[in-house]
């Protein structure tokens, strides 16, 4: 997992529960805290992270991750201001992921290993299938969440498939209303 | 001593220690995110470097090993846009040149998605771009590439708004180019405005270089083909060209097709004299001048659609001064006939090289193929039999092959083996003409003439000379005669002191004058013999004078400044004798022996008499040649001739029998009485 999601994960707990949350969620999972964007560290440390952050809220590991991914987006935006420049709407921002931002990751970070999405488009809705054993459709879903909020549109999110449910890939549905 | 801070009043509360370390940890927080900010963006650019480093290695490797530059192209432009993200491209490549030069589209063109944008792609791919301000027309202008960010944004009209409609935005024209040379021009479309990236053009440029070395040495080769097909002077097909030809025919001819070639074999008559009198540089300039005269000869008959025209007229340069042309069609028998026939006409008029007017005739020899050929070496070999028989019988003659000249040629060549063995074994030896006062009936001199003792029988050089000459021993046997003539001289003034003043003559053949140590040549025998060089008299004839008279003239005076006296042989049977006269210091002439032969025909008398009176008024001494009656005698002693040679005074005699008749007191027969003319 690239370094990029430790951090934003650690401004989006520090910004909403203080610095000394993330503190006890390192001393909880015994994680060093030391991550860089320039670094890739072991899927396992975000879950156990994650997880701990379970159980200091009482709060489920899955709704934890989409929270994540609505706050983290705010993040990106302003990490990365060109993805969101080059686009004009959400659509085409999340229809970028595959053709520009995830490209664009690997000219960073030679061998990352970016999830491809599966697109299929209507004029009201975009489906995006979702294949990963990270199986972080959650996180995904947040971000989309976050992408509609970042320019001000209103979406409706359904996930008709899901690896969580034995599905062999997530489906997450985005719909735009009439 | 330095004043140290009171540390007690940096004493904080607990609450501003804090907040102190908070602001400690943003702005480590901060110096965190511009580090990684910095590093990604070198660890960016080092990707794209890399990258396009490797796009660069892959078509340059991909040039290397291509022999059709097309084919580098396709692959060039598949993976530019397949690193980019750019979604067509399209070749268009070079054609014409000065006001006719334009970039042609020839289909070669690639889209990430074709369905998508075939009318743009369709259009693309039949382009014709001619100088102008679009970017592909520029290229022809100034061909350096050309990145423009947003066609729809810049106002292009982008291929008659076709490029509107398939969201084209930024385009990027490269030049495919070596050095100043354009061969082709490659142009990118992407779908969203892309800043110009000078990086990015620096390495397009560099990957049309590596294209334009694929250009180019596919043109190399090209060349070189040609030239291995082409004579690159004249510019016509070369022997290997025609021997393909001809051979191609042979192998196509079968039992139930009729063979209906002819071979005409010319060999130019006079080039070599002009080559070496000249120089090659005046040599090419003729033989090309002649290969075009030969050039239209032949294309008037293969291009001039009439009944019965053959079928095709190959003209190809096959040696130096060799030409060689392939007749083939249903008349090829008259057809060869007709073309000889014009080839002789149409090289009769003189060429100018500066001053110099020099002239060619053409030997022809042609050999038909009547079916009875089965290689194709042996019609060619009988064609050059036939132009060796043409060209024994003097300039400008043509000869068709029949099987008796193939026993010539045979002998020809036997003779030649042997003329080197006589040279070897000393076969050679000179007999002496006298030359008689023609009012007193002395001898004045001798003409050293060369014979050639094989066996018992006594060669004359019209037997040898030409195969002599034709195979590089004229110069040998010259030397040898001037040598020969001078010793024998320089014996007879040593040991007869009481002889009469003599001179001896000494015949020089062309190739033997034109050498450009010929004055050296003669001296050194002078000084080998001790022969006192007045004694000597050199005979040239107007063809070995004539070609280069500015040569001619300087050599002509440095054997004079010897002593040597000079004879213009032959005289009256060159082009323009008199002219030569005037410019050129001879001491005598010699009237050819046609003119005294013929000297009973009016015309005969009035040129022997217009020679004569030139010769006085020029202060030249005048020898008739070839006096072989008694008339003749008296006529030419009527007209004022002053010396004479022939079988009527005495035939060329051994140095025994020509020095025993130079010292008798007895002279011989004077002209009758009254026939003498008082200058």
């Amino acid at each position: 997992m690239k370094g990029v999601i430790f951090n934003l994960l650690e401004e989006v707990v520090t910004e909403h529960h203080g610095d000394s949350v993330w503190d006890t969620l390192l001393e909880t999972t015994g994680s060093s805290g030391v991550y860089t964007s320039l670094g890739s560290y072991a899927d396992a440390e975000l879950y156990e992270l994650v997880g701990a952050a379970s159980n200091l809220t009482g709060i489920p590991v899955r709704t934890l991750l989409h929270w994540f991914g609505i706050n983290a987006l705010p993040k990106l935006a302003t990490r990365y201001p060109a993805f969101f420049e080059s686009a004009p709407d959400a659509r085409s921002f999340i229809l970028s992921v595959n053709t520009i931002i995830h490209p664009e990751v690997r000219k960073l970070y030679s061998g990352a290993s970016c999830p491809h999405f599966h697109f299929a488009e209507t004029a009201q809705t975009l489906t995006l299938g979702y294949r990963s054993p990270r199986k972080l459709c959650d996180l995904a879903h947040g971000f989309v969440e976050g992408v509609a909020a970042h320019y001000g549109e209103t979406v409706t999110f359904s996930q008709p498939a899901c690896m969580h449910d034995g599905a062999p890939s997530c489906q997450l549905l985005v719909t735009w209303p009439q | 001593m330095t004043a140290r801070p009171d540390p007690t009043s940096f004493d904080v509360s607990l609450e501003a220690r804090c907040a102190q370390l908070e602001r400690q940890l943003k702005r480590e927080r901060q110096t965190r995110l511009e580090a990684e900010s910095i590093a990604e963006r070198g660890l960016r650019e080092a990707y794209l470097t890399n990258q396009r480093f490797e796009l660069l290695c892959s078509v340059t490797n991909a040039a290397n090993h291509s022999v059709d530059p097309l084919d580098t192209l396709r692959f060039a432009i598949a993976e530019i846009c397949a690193l980019n993200g750019w979604v067509f491209a399209n070749v268009l490549l070079r054609k014409g040149n000065g006001g006719d030069a334009r970039l042609e589209a020839c289909g070669l063109w690639h889209a990430r998605n074709p369905d998508q944008m075939f009318a743009f792609a369709d259009l693309s791919g039949r382009l014709i771009a001619w100088p102008c301000a679009t970017a592909p027309g520029r290229m022809l202008i100034h061909p350096s590439a050309v990145w423009t960010r947003d066609i729809q944004a810049s106002g292009d009209e982008g291929r008659n708004g076709l490029a509107r409609q398939s969201n084209l935005r930024a385009s990027i024209t490269v030049p495919v180019l070596l050095g100043q040379e354009l061969y082709a021009v490659m142009e990118f479309f992407t779908q969203c405005a892309v800043e110009p990236d000078p990086q990015q053009l620096e390495m397009l440029n560099q990957i049309g270089t590596q294209i334009g070395r694929v250009f180019k040495r596919q043109a190399n080769e090209k060349k070189l083909i040609e030239n291995a097909m082409r004579d690159p002077l004249t510019d016509l097909p070369n022997r290997a060209q025609f021997e393909n030809r001809l051979e191609a025919i042979f192998q196509g001819n079968t039992g139930a097709t009729s063979r209906r070639t002819s071979l005409i074999y010319i060999d130019l008559d006079g080039f070599k004299l002009v080559n070496d009198a000249l120089g090659h540089l005046a040599g090419d300039r003729l033989l090309v001048e002649m290969a075009s005269r030969l050039r239209k000869v032949a294309e008037g008959y293969a291009t001039t659609p009439y009944p019965g025209a053959p079928d095709s007229v190959l003209i190809a340069r096959i040696g130096g001064d060799e030409f060689i042309i392939l007749v083939e069609g249903e008349h090829h028998s008259d057809d060869a006939a007709d073309i000889a026939k014009d080839i002789h006409d149409v090289l009769r008029p003189s060429y100018f090289i500066e001053t110099n007017e020099v002239r060619c005739a053409a030997s022809i020899g042609i050999a038909h193929d009547d079916g009875s050929y089965a290689v194709s070496a042996d019609l060619m070999r009988d064609a050059d039999v036939a132009m060796y028989d043409a060209k024994s019988r003097g300039p400008g003659q043509t000869v068709t092959f029949d099987l008796t000249m193939r026993e010539r040629a045979v002998g020809r060549l036997k003779l030649e083996a042997e003329l080197r063995t006589a040279l070897q074994l000393d076969e050679f030896c000179l007999r002496y003409q006298p030359i008689i006062d023609i009012e007193s009936g002395q001898i004045v001199g001798f003409e050293a003439l060369l014979r050639w003792q094989r066996g018992d029988s006594l060669v004359f050089p019209s037997e040898f000379l030409q195969v002599a000459e034709e195979n590089g021993l004229m110069n040998v046997l010259g030397a040898w005669v001037l040598r020969e003539a001078s010793t024998v001289a320089a014996g007879w003034r040593r040991a007869h002191s009481h002889l009469p003043p003599f001179y001896m003559s000494v015949n020089v053949a062309p190739c033997q004058f034109l050498q450009p140590n010929f004055v050296d040549q003669v001296r050194d025998i002078i000084d080998a013999t001790n022969v006192d060089p007045r004694v000597l008299v050199i005979e040239l004839t107007e063809n070995a004078a004539i070609t280069n008279r500015e040569r001619t003239r300087s050599v002509l005076e440095a054997l004079r400044a010897m002593g040597i006296r000079l004879s213009l042989d032959d005289f009256g049977t060159g082009y323009s004798s008199f002219t030569h006269l005037q410019t050129l210091p001879f001491d005598n002439i010699k009237i050819d022996r046609s003119f005294v032969a013929d000297g009973q025909s009016n015309v005969s008398s009035s040129i022997i008499d217009a020679m004569l009176s030139i010769a006085r008024a020029l202060d030249i001494g005048v020898i008739a040649e070839g006096i072989e009656t008694r008339a003749q005698l008296d006529r030419l002693a009527a007209v004022g001739c002053t010396f004479g040679q022939g079988y009527l005074y005495d035939k060329a005699v051994t140095a025994e029998v020509a020095l025993e008749k130079l010292g008798a007191s007895a002279g011989y027969e004077t002209p009758s009485q009254g026939q003498l003319l008082n200058p």
